[in-house]
C-alpha cells in the first residue's frame, strides 16, 4: 500500500513539474514579467530565473520518475514549492494584484487558494521523500 | 548529506539545462542584462492589458511613509469636493502635465478615479511614458473614504 501511494504521489508530482516546466519554457519571457511582477528578485536577477527554472522543474519531474533519484528531487521540490509559496504569500502581504505565473500561458490571479494548494503540493512532496525508494533500492 | 548533494546536483545540472535553452532559442529572455518588460508603444488612453492593482491598506502605508505619488482621474469638481491628501489632479483627458517631470520615473504612482477603469487608462499613458511603478487604487476614491483613507478637498494647488 505504502509502495502504490508513493507511486501515485510520485507519478502525480512528476506530471505537475514537467507539465509547470514545459508550459514556462514555451513562452519564458512572460514568464520572466511573471517573476518581475512578484518585486522579490532584482532586475538583474529576473532573466536568469526566468530561464533557469523550467529547467529545474523539468529535471525535478524527470528526477522523480527514477527510483535513484526521487527521494533528491522530492526534496528539491518540496525546497521550490516553499520558495513559490513565499513569492505568493508576500504577493498577498503587499496588496500585489498579479497573475501567478505557475503554469505559463494559464493565466490565473494569486490568491488564497494559491497558497493553499502549494501547501498541497509540498505536504505530497514530503510524503515522496518519506515513501519513495533509497538510491540502493532499499526502503 | 548524499540526498542534499543530489538534490543540489539536479537543482544545478537543471538551471544549467534551462538557461543552455535559453541561449540557443530565438525567443529567450536576456540574463546578462537588467530585466526590462517589453512596451508597446501606447501612448494614448487605451491598452487593453490591465495594471498594476494596490489596495486601500497598501497605499494608506505608502502614504504614510511619503512614498508614493497619488493622482486623482476624476473631473476638478469631484476632486475639489473631496481627495487623497496630498493627490493631484490628473485628469486622463489631459497631456502629462509639466510637475509631472518632476516626479522621478522609478516613483511608485498610485492612480485612483471613481472607476477602476478610468485610472486604468491614466495608468497605461504614463506606462508608456516610461513611469516603472504605475498602480491603480482597487475601488477607486470610495474605497478609500469608505476604508477612513485620509482625505482633503479645495482646488489641485500645483496642477495650473
Amino acid at each position: 500500500m505504502r509502495t502504490f501511494v508513493g507511486w501515485v504521489l510520485r507519478a502525480g508530482l512528476a506530471a505537475l513539474f514537467l507539465y509547470a516546466g514545459v508550459a514556462k519554457l514555451a513562452d519564458v519571457r512572460t514568464f520572466a514579467v511573471d517573476i518581475a511582477n512578484y518585486r522579490m528578485l532584482p532586475a538583474a536577477l529576473v532573466g536568469p530565473f526566468a530561464a533557469a527554472i523550467p529547467g529545474v522543474e523539468v529535471l525535478c519531474g524527470v528526477g522523480l520518475l527514477r527510483n535513484r533519484s526521487a527521494r533528491a528531487a522530492a526534496l528539491l521540490a518540496s525546497g521550490m514549492l516553499v520558495a513559490f509559496t513565499v513569492a505568493a504569500v508576500q504577493a498577498l502581504a503587499r496588496d500585489i494584484n498579479i497573475d501567478c505565473g505557475c503554469f505559463g500561458s494559464v493565466r490565473a490571479p494569486v490568491t488564497v487558494l494559491t497558497i493553499v494548494r502549494d501547501a498541497g503540493f509540498l505536504a505530497a512532496a514530503l510524503a515522496v521523500m518519506a515513501l519513495a525508494p533509497l538510491p540502493d533500492g532499499r526502503r | 548529506m548524499g540526498l542534499i548533494r543530489h538534490s543540489a546536483t539536479l537543482a544545478v545540472v537543471g538551471a544549467l539545462g534551462g538557461l543552455l535553452v535559453n541561449a540557443i532559442r530565438a525567443d529567450g529572455v536576456a540574463i546578462l542584462r537588467p530585466f526590462e518588460p517589453e512596451t508597446h508603444g501606447a501612448t494614448e488612453c487605451s491598452v487593453a492589458a490591465g495594471p498594476v492593482e494596490i489596495g486601500v491598506t497598501e497605499a494608506e502605508t505608502l502614504l504614510a511613509a511619503n512614498e508614493a505619488v497619488f493622482g486623482d482621474v476624476r473631473p476638478a469638481a469631484e476632486y475639489a469636493e473631496g481627495h487623497v491628501v496630498d493627490a493631484v489632479h490628473l485628469p486622463c483627458s489631459a497631456d502629462a502635465p509639466d510637475w509631472l517631470g518632476n516626479v522621478a520615473k522609478y516613483s511608485t504612482v498610485i492612480l485612483y478615479g471613481e472607476k477602476d477603469a478610468d485610472a486604468d487608462q491614466v495608468a497605461h499613458s504614463l506606462s508608456a511614458a516610461g513611469y516603472r511603478d504605475v498602480r491603480v487604487l482597487r475601488g477607486g476614491f470610495a474605497s478609500w473614504r469608505d476604508g477612513g483613507g485620509l482625505a482633503a478637498s479645495g482646488p489641485c494647488a500645483v496642477c495650473d
